[in-house]
């Protein structure tokens, strides 16, 4: 109720006081701003200049064009956020300005306090960068996930099996309690999607081996590398790097 | 519903609509088309990729902003418990004083002597009494146990009787622990958190250099206002009625607080 009335009131300040809507989406400009400075797009310094220019830019047309063309299937706020996103990448286009790459290197220093508050928000950009491919892959998510904490050689936890629990499935869980619930990086992708794939037969009442399952995983770190590192570049990811950033991920959603 | 523009990409709009879904996860909501683009067009992905970054650090810099609301929330119903239990405590300390101290029923009750036997003795003592009322055993109250005063006596200790006044403030500490900006300023007086001689007024001097135009605030440990004034040349005194307790005070600038500190006036 309350989210609807604020969505309501930021409609009528875009058609009748659009200046006030600029005022209120102030901390959007901010964040934006911020992202494509922890991105290496821009220098610290030049903040005040950039959201100052970015500003103008909506007064002087771009608010006009979010009231014709902002057809209220979303949130104003999201779609504000594009529309100030698209503003900065303009900005660094015309300055040619390019990006300061991800690299394993830089990931390497874990998100910690060594690091300054830009390279930390660079390192959460990419982690929220990959939540959203894993999210896109809906139905898919969660066996996406266990694979690829089998991929990364992530510790599993009650939790991460909890969902396939079911009468037929009692003795193979417990082989993977024994196997993937201590360190076993000593074993081989082979043998972890062997004992993988058997719950996904099961499950899905298939009799594929586990080199289907390790393939599909590795096409999907492909996939995730590709659409990370972008076109024009601004990351430098590999395997190790991938698989340093979902190590991250997945420490981070742990309870 | 187009959800293209011109150049064949999704519109602003069916991207931010993606975004959402990734943030709602229900998939059913969303256009195919939209879906089936992102999933062909890796310019679009990589946009709603950035976009929900952005979307999720707003969320959690929005959370960060709210966290010391909440903080504060939290903040004040500790207040509240606290005074509360300082209230119950208060409360129960003067009914065990009054309670202890009151004169007991049985404290009342005469001892009487045994009833004569014989019928003469027994008019004599009745005669006695009715001669003398006032001549009965007299009540324990008027000898040994004089009733004792309930008011406060002045010499207890001020703490004591103003307890509540010298509970820190928890933000005001907190902030006290802070590095701040006080520049070139430097406090020369009070030299002391006890603030000798506040009665007639508390005397604060800064030595140091300053352009900015300042001001001297004064607050109790409950966070009210109790004083606000501008200072000029870097000194004020406080001419203020206050009662013994802890009291925090701001100097500030028209942008910034340069320097807190606290007084504990006894």
């Amino acid at each position: 109720m309350e989210i609807l009335s604020h969505e309501t009131e930021e409609r009528d300040w875009l058609k009748k006081d659009p200046d006030r809507l600029l005022t209120h989406y102030q901390s959007v400009v901010e964040v934006v701003c911020q992202q494509f400075i922890a991105r290496g797009f821009f220098e610290p310094s030049e903040r005040k200049e950039l959201i100052q220019e970015v500003n103008l830019s909506l007064l002087e047309g771009k608010l006009e064009k979010i009231q014709t063309h902002f057809n209220g299937t979303v949130k104003l706020r999201t779609y504000f956020s594009k529309v100030v996103y698209n503003s900065f990448q303009e900005i660094a286009r015309r300055r040619s300005r390019q990006p300061i790459m991800l690299t394993e290197e830089s990931l390497r220093h874990t998100p910690d306090l060594d690091l300054n508050a830009y390279q930390r928000m660079a390192i959460q950009d990419e982690i929220f960068r990959l939540e959203a491919i894993l999210k896109g892959l809906a139905k898919r998510q969660h066996k996406a996930i266990f694979n690829l904490k089998l991929f990364v050689r992530f510790l599993l936890e009650h939790i991460d099996i909890q969902f396939y629990k079911g009468p037929k499935t009692t003795q193979l869980l417990e082989r993977m309690v024994n196997t993937f619930f201590q360190p076993y990086d000593d074993l081989s992708d082979k043998e972890i999607f062997d004992l993988s794939v058997q719950l996904y037969n099961i499950l899905e009442g298939k009799d594929n081996d586990g080199d289907s399952l390790r393939r599909w995983v590795t096409h999907l770190k492909d996939r995730m590398i590709n659409l990370l590192n972008g076109s024009p570049q601004r990351s430098a990811h590999t395997t190790d790097s991938i698989k340093l950033l979902l190590t991250y991920y997945f420490s981070s959603k742990q309870p | 519903m187009n959800y293209q523009n011109e150049e064949g990409h999704l519109n602003d709009e069916s991207i931010a609509r993606y975004v959402e879904v990734l943030q709602s996860e229900n998939w059913d909501s969303l256009p195919g088309e939209i879906q089936q683009h992102i999933e062909d067009c890796t310019n679009c992905h990589q946009q709603a990729l950035d976009l929900y970054a952005i979307v999720s650090h707003s969320a959690t810099s929005v959370a960060k902003q709210e966290a010391p609301k909440q903080e504060g929330g939290r903040i004040v119903r500790m207040k509240i418990m606290r005074w509360a239990m300082v209230a119950v405590l208060a409360g129960l300390s003067f009914y065990f004083y009054r309670y202890l101290d009151r004169q007991k029923p049985i404290d009342n009750i005469e001892v009487d002597s045994p009833i004569a036997n014989d019928p003469d003795q027994a008019k004599d003592t009745k005669n006695l009494v009715e001669e003398d009322p006032g001549n009965s055993t007299p009540k324990k109250e008027d000898t040994a146990n004089p009733p004792k005063s309930t008011i406060p006596k002045p010499e207890k200790d001020v703490r004591e009787l103003y307890a509540a006044n010298f509970v820190p403030s928890e933000s005001m500490e907190l902030l006290l622990a802070d590095q701040l900006r006080s520049g070139n300023i430097e406090l020369m007086a009070p030299d002391t958190e006890e603030a000798p001689g506040w009665r007639d007024g508390i005397s604060f001097e800064w030595s140091g250099v300053n352009a900015e135009s300042l001001s001297l605030r004064l607050e109790d440990n409950q966070a009210e206002v109790l004083y606000e004034k501008a200072v000029e040349n870097l000194r004020h005194t406080i001419y203020l009625d206050l009662e013994p307790g802890i009291y925090y005070w701001r100097l500030e600038s028209e942008e910034d607080l340069l320097m807190l500190g606290r007084l504990i006036l006894e």
